[in-house]
């Protein structure tokens, strides 16, 4: 038996009542000046906290605290919660191993759960307002550059879009126009419309190429990727964001990350519907494949930059594309006069 | 205030009053400096709160947390959070008894996903707004502007939520503290106060902070023995007034500098450059360099006044707030805080989250905390006898304020 003076908190007081405390093996006796006395089983020892010179001690279940600071005391009591600490420790070690399983777990919920889920909320987006918001993104693009609009290139173009787009079952005509800008690029923006770089044309080779690309972004609108897209990153950001407890750096990362795994299937649903289209309108897909193992060329391949493009690797696109085309006969997409008339396209601008 | 302490009196007190063999707390280790139990009367001025705390060991602990915090995807934060406290807390001595803290880390897990579904529609309606604003301008406003109303009055009852729970788990001697009041309630006089703060162009401050010391420091009890507020708002209008006017004052100086660097020839050589005759690019490098020092000096000579005029606002209302505060007969008061102290404070805090990337964040809880223990003083001893343990129900932990960062490490009591 070990025995020394102590500080009781009752629970019901502020005030500290001095104690005689003595450590059985069988719990703890607390004896008051007025002789009064309580028992504390051992089992039922918590302690609270503990510092070279004080050891805090409760009652399991109780707000009454016990203050020892007489170190033969305190080594006694040490003994006596060692099970107890012991117990916690496990109960730690236990929780950890929970952790270590579960984390992985919701993060590859989230993971694959997201974009379904985010797909399902693009859905019930209107159309008009899904054309309305693609619309005001594709003024702001064209803000400031000139609109290529030569009578027979449009005619050529407008033609070519229309045929395309019927073969492909567009719910809305697409809204497609030439921007008088070197950049070799083309985009589709949520609902109808197309933007092509002059740049894109002049580097094409072939009339075949062009309506490659233009079936590729129609297979953009069709999936309606960009309204997905802009659903599935504000997700993520918002997610990583609340997680990271508002560190914008985490959340840039993640959504930058998570984009380019998402972009990739889109880029891979657009160039599938691609070869579908251009195959029923008897268009030969290797245009397409050519452009981009063209574009292969132009970039900074095997680069960390070229890695985190957005777009995939265009050897292996085109790859696919070979992987994809029937035997059928195809025809040019354009006349040679066609084709002239859609290169000269910028003879003419507007703003 | 006399330079006397609890700390050197009470000691000797102390031996006295426990008798032979009553803990001698003051021989052990070296404990924070803290003052040992005393009776109530005790009438001789004392600081009440002492930190023993050691920096090396919450920068384990946060290190600890950052690692762990990483390979959880920063769920562990929530853990991490309480074991920082629980150091800070059980090395805060209130009256020679140190804090405990009995918040868990899964308490606040679940506050935080309650706050999520409250913050989720809100979000729903930042993304609407993206889309109406394309059908009609003015949603362009509107939507943010709700948006912005909603999450302040969401913040405002988020605050005294989190007030609540950060003192229901606060234990002294036994006895939990207790913050009353609906937050709901609290978040609608916050929010008033707020617009009238708006409206009046900041006039209606001081009786703002009057309402919020009401709701915060007025509401606060050891138990059952409630914490007195006692101030009132025109107390602090005199150094309101003051640094308002200063302010008021540097900003219309800095307007008459403007117009007058708009006047002049400096102006005129850059307004020439697309013209005829453009004017000579030495002409132009010397209108730039002209251009920067004004306009450097300005910013030299304005924001110090306007630092001055905030800090020195700061810390009177921070007086303020303790010295009408009253516990168990006891006025408190802080010593020494100067616009200045609170300055090196704040600024200080800043910079060395700054330049540290938030690294040095346990040098900032051990400067906060300190700045409280070394000032706060107590005209006596507090008498605790009246203090009950109070019956608490169920409280949600403190989610809102922790993810907007409003409630800082909580060490405001
Ligand atoms: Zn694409």
């Amino acid at each position: 038996m070990t025995a020394s003076s102590a500080l009781l908190h009752d629970g019901m007081t502020a005030v500290p009542i001095p104690v005689q405390a003595q450590l059985f093996a069988e719990g703890l006796r607390l004896r008051r000046a007025d002789g009064a006395t309580q028992d504390w089983p051992v089992a039922s020892l918590r302690e609270i906290d503990r510092m070279p010179w004080e050891l805090r001690i409760a009652r399991a279940g109780a707000a009454q605290r016990l203050v020892v600071s007489d170190p033969a005391m305190i080594a006694a009591l040490d003994m006596a919660l060692a099970p107890w600490r012991k117990d916690e420790k496990a109960a730690r070690w236990r929780r950890a191993a929970v952790t270590a399983f579960a984390v992985p777990l919701l993060g590859a919920t989230l993971w694959f759960g997201w974009p379904p889920l985010a797909d399902t909320v693009a859905r019930t987006v209107p159309a008009t307002w899904e054309q309305r918001l693609g619309d005001s993104i594709a003024a702001s693009i064209t803000q400031g550059t000139r609109r290529c609009v030569a009578p027979q290139g449009v005619a050529v173009l407008d033609r070519l879009s229309t045929r395309l787009a019927e073969t492909a079952g567009l719910p809305t005509a697409p809204a497609v126009q030439v921007l008088d800008s070197g950049v070799v690029n083309a985009f589709a923006a949520p609902g109808r419309q197309v933007i092509i770089h002059r740049g894109l044309i002049y580097a094409a080779s072939s009339p075949d190429e062009v309506a490659g690309v233009l079936a590729h972004e129609f297979g953009h609108l069709y999936h309606r990727h960009g309204l997905r897209n802009v659903a599935r990153a504000i997700g993520v950001g918002a997610f990583v964001s609340i997680l990271m407890g508002g560190s914008d750096f985490g959340a840039v990362a993640a959504t930058l990350l998570v984009s380019v795994s998402y972009t990739r299937g889109f880029e891979a649903e657009a160039d599938d519907f691609a070869a579908d289209v251009l195959a029923r309108s008897r268009i030969d897909a290797e245009g397409l494949a050519r452009f981009f193992e063209r574009m292969a060329g132009r970039g900074p391949r095997g680069s960390v930059a070229g890695y985190l493009d957005t777009h995939p690797d265009p050897a292996e696109r085109a790859t696919a594309l070979r992987a994809r085309r029937g035997a059928a006969v195809t025809m040019p997409a354009l006349t040679p006069e066609e084709w002239l008339a859609l290169r000269k396209i910028c003879a003419t601008t507007a703003s | 205030m006399a330079t006397a302490s609890f700390r050197v009196h009470d000691r000797a007190c102390s031996r006295m009053m426990a008798g032979e063999d009553a803990p001698n707390r003051d021989m052990l280790d070296q404990p924070p400096a803290h003052a040992p139990a005393l009776p109530a009367g005790h009438a001789i001025p004392g600081q009440p709160m002492a930190w023993g705390g050691r920096e090396g060991r919450l920068f384990g602990i946060f290190f600890g947390n950052l690692l762990l915090g990483v390979l959880t995807l920063g769920i562990y934060r929530f853990w991490g959070i309480v074991r920082i406290r629980r150091y800070v807390w059980t090395h805060l001595a209130v009256l020679g008894d140190r804090l405990e803290y009995a918040g868990t880390g899964g308490e606040l897990f679940r506050g935080f996903l309650i706050v999520l579904l409250l913050l989720v529609p809100l979000w729903l309606l930042g993304i609407a707004g993206e889309f109406l604003r394309v059908l009609h301008p003015w949603l362009a406003v509107a939507v943010p502007v709700t948006q912005f109303a909603i999450l302040l009055f969401l913040l405002a009852a988020g605050r005294h939520a989190a007030r609540r729970y950060l003192a229901s788990r606060t234990i002294w001697r036994g006895i939990r503290l207790v913050v009353t009041g609906s937050p709901w309630r609290c978040a609608r006089v916050q929010f008033l106060w707020f617009l009238a703060t708006l409206l009046t162009l900041g006039i209606a401050r001081p009786w703002g902070l009057a309402a919020e010391a009401r709701w915060s420091l007025g509401r606060l009890n050891l138990g059952t023995q409630p914490f007195i507020f006692t101030g009132r708002a025109r107390q602090i209008l005199r150094p309101f007034l003051a640094s308002y006017i200063l302010a008021l004052l540097s900003v219309g100086a800095a307007g008459v500098a403007v117009a007058v660097l708009w006047q002049s020839d400096a102006f005129d050589t850059l307004r020439q450059m697309g013209g005829t005759p453009a004017p000579a690019p030495e002409q132009v490098a010397i209108a730039v360099g002209k251009l920067a020092i004004a306009s450097l000096g300005l910013l030299a000579l304005v924001s110090p006044l306007l630092m001055l005029a905030w800090f020195s606002f700061a810390a009177a209302a921070m007086r303020w707030r303790w010295q009408n505060l009253a516990f168990g007969g006891a006025r408190l008061a802080l010593s020494d805080v100067t616009g200045w102290s609170v300055a090196r404070l704040q600024l200080g805090n800043l910079f060395l989250m700054w330049i540290s990337l938030g690294l040095l964040y346990p040098v900032v809880v051990r400067r906060r905390v300190e700045f409280l223990t070394r000032r706060l003083w107590a005209e006596r001893y507090p008498d605790v006898s009246p203090a009950r343990q109070a019956v608490l129900g169920q409280l949600n932990a403190e989610g809102l304020a922790n993810i907007l960062d409003a409630g800082g490490a909580g060490i405001g009591l």
